[in-house]
């Protein structure tokens, strides 16, 4: 028998846990493992774990994102910009998480699954350099 | 040197500088080595899309996967890690073209790597490309004038053709090839070079070579050196093929040289084992006759309607113990419209350059020869074909008849006559004169050892003395009688001149 690819354990995870109470998921839950430990394929474990949440965020309309910064962000400024993302990608409900890093000089990286928009003061220097050196 | 001006200046960079911001596509480095990088992200990736590495390095999509794609990295891999952020660039790997690339040495990106400062182009060609189609072309009738007297006669190279040069290594494979270009001095026509993992002082020497020459005018060399990373050697042939297609589209002839296309395979199997693509024959992957025929094909002669313009390729490989059957070989010589075959035998012996008539052919045949240079080249492959089943017998001396003897005699002269040494090219007239005197028995009653010396005389005659008969063919292509006449009546008077002193 052809072997299961990770994407396709996923898919049918979502699709039999999809609108289930909490007690059933539970059972699900058991059986799926199950079917894994048979089939020999207990290290998909955890890439199945990462690319469901990927698939439910996306049934889910919700984003993960990462605001880069040199200095923490005041909650409002964190506020506005989980605005600006549901409005850009057209979401319901984004899950920010701000992780501060001194290497960006200043301004701020918005980092999402495959997409960034980087308003780092290091991006616009480094551009800079590029057009000055042209 | 003035201090205002030069605050000036960066004054108004500064300010015509405009920092956007823009949402870029991203993936991250999952796993790198040896020169390839798997990564995940980058929904919406292309196939041959440009990436984007950190410190601007460049990478190409190869493996598209579920979840995950391979990509080749051109340039320095040292420094990319695990977790780096890759950017699409959205653009299919291009390099840039124009008439400011003739007379430098860039690499397959289009750098100007000779550091005599940067070019300015306006177009972009993209390295895969596919062929001209069958309306689009035309049949190769123009000759491409190689100035080697063997291959000129014997195997014509017609614009538009590829003729592949086969041999071991070191039997002057690429002497052939710089010769070529060396003759292709105001024939109109534009030449590129294309060194696929050679060695860096060979380069070096070829260029210096062609600059004493002063072919580096009509003539771009396009490095991937041997320790350039192998995808470098890998899209090698396809940026020079991009920049020929540019000047081709200009309806202009170019020449371009492959050097060489085994070790291309190389590089690319190289490639698809570290991107796990199935290993067949020899290790190859399963795709590398179309990494040849997809390269070759694009050489053509255009149609009048598209600009009439040509491609020529002289693709080059190289073999390992004279064995013509391993794969690579059969799959360019089956590509290929002909080939030029050297032998390490002949080399050693002194017959240089070491071409083994028999089996070299060209597909495209006459068709692509001058009337002058058919009409002596008849008889010249006839000679040679009769001396060499004759040769055999010429071991046992003196016991054959007359007739065979001349035959052996002037199979010797044959041989010894086309034989020419490096970077010493040969105009199709001159060519024509000196076959001329060979095919109708001139010279069968000078010795064999004292050939090379009477060639240099006869050929100094006529320059000085009977240049009218040598215009007459440059300018006509052709032995009509009246030529003949005057050819025959100036190879008489240069014997009796050459007897007499």
């Amino acid at each position: 028998m052809m072997s299961l690819s990770v994407s396709q354990y996923t898919k049918a995870l979502y699709q039999v846990s999809e609108n289930k109470s909490p007690k059933e998921i539970d059972f699900i839950i058991n059986n799926f493992l199950k079917i894994l430990q048979k089939n020999r394929q207990m290290k998909l474990v955890e890439k199945i774990i990462a690319e469901f949440s990927l698939l439910f965020n996306k049934k889910n309309k919700i984003i993960e994102a990462e605001i880069i910064s040199r200095d923490k962000l005041t909650i409002e400024t964190q506020k506005k910009i989980e605005e600006f993302l549901i409005k850009k990608y057209e979401i319901d409900k984004v899950i920010t998480k701000n992780v501060i890093s001194q290497k960006i000089k200043g301004g701020i990286i918005i980092k999402t699954q495959n997409e960034m928009i980087d308003f780092s003061v290091a991006n616009q220097l480094l551009k800079l350099k590029r057009a000055l050196i042209k | 040197m003035d201090k205002d001006y030069i605050v000036e200046q960066l004054k108004q960079q500064l300010e015509n500088f405009e920092a956007t911001t823009q949402t870029e596509k991203i993936g991250v480095v999952v796993e790198v080595g040896d020169g390839v990088a798997k990564l995940s992200g980058l929904t919406e990736a292309m196939s041959s899309e440009m990436l984007e590495f950190p410190d601007g390095i460049i990478g190409v999509v190869l493996n598209l996967e579920d979840g995950q794609i391979g990509a080749m990295i051109l340039g320095n891999y040292e420094n990319i890690k695990e977790g780096d952020v890759v950017k699409s660039t959205g653009k299919i790997l291009s390099i840039p073209v124009g008439e400011a690339m003739m007379g430098r040495v860039i690499n397959p990106l289009g750098q100007i790597i000779d550091g005599k400062g940067e070019v300015e182009t306006e177009k972009f060609y993209p390295l895969e490309k596919i062929a001209p189609g069958v309306i689009t072309r035309q049949s190769v009738d123009q000759p491409v004038q190689t100035g080697i007297k063997a291959i000129d006669a014997m195997i014509p190279i017609g614009r538009g053709q590829r003729e592949l040069i086969i041999g071991d290594r070191q039997t002057g494979k690429t002497a052939i090839a710089i010769d070529t270009i060396i003759n292709q001095k105001s024939q109109n026509m534009k030449c590129i070079y294309v060194a696929i993992g050679q060695k860096e002082s060979k380069i070096a020497r070829i260029v210096a070579e062609l600059e004493k020459k002063g072919a580096m005018d009509y003539t771009t060399i396009v490095v991937a050196g041997a320790s350039d990373p192998a995808a470098f050697s890998f899209i090698a042939p396809y940026a020079g093929c991009a920049l020929g297609e540019y000047f081709m589209d200009q309806g202009q002839d170019v020449l371009i040289i492959y050097d060489d296309l085994s070790k291309h395979a190389w590089a690319y199997r190289q490639i698809s084992l570290i991107l796990k693509r199935p290993p067949g024959r020899e290790a190859y992957p399963g795709d590398v006759f179309y990494l040849h025929s997809r390269l070759l094909e694009r050489s053509a002669r255009l149609d009048k309607t598209f600009g009439g313009g040509s491609m020529t390729a002289l693709p080059i490989i190289e073999t390992q113990g004279g064995d013509v059957s391993a794969y690579i070989p059969t799959n360019v010589i089956s590509i290929t419209d002909g080939q030029i075959y050297l032998e390490s035998d002949l080399f050693y012996k002194g017959i240089r350059p070491a071409l083994n008539v028999g089996l070299s052919v060209s597909r495209v045949g006459s068709a692509a020869q001058t009337k002058a240079m058919k009409k002596v080249a008849g008889k010249l492959r006839l000679d040679l074909a009769q001396f060499r089943e004759l040769e055999a017998f010429a071991q046992f001396g003196s016991d054959l008849d007359k007739s065979t003897r001349n035959q052996i005699e002037r199979g010797r002269r044959t041989v010894e006559v086309l034989k020419q040494s490096q970077y010493s090219p040969m105009s199709m007239k001159d060519q024509v004169t000196i076959l001329y005197a060979l095919t109708n028995g001139f010279m069968d009653d000078v010795a064999v050892e004292d050939l090379k010396k009477w060639e240099d005389d006869f050929h100094q005659y006529f320059k000085s003395t009977a240049s009218e008969v040598l215009e007459l063919i440059d300018k006509r292509k052709e032995l009509s009688e009246e030529i003949v006449e005057k050819l025959e009546k100036a190879i008489k008077e240069f014997k009796e001149v050459y007897q007499s002193n």
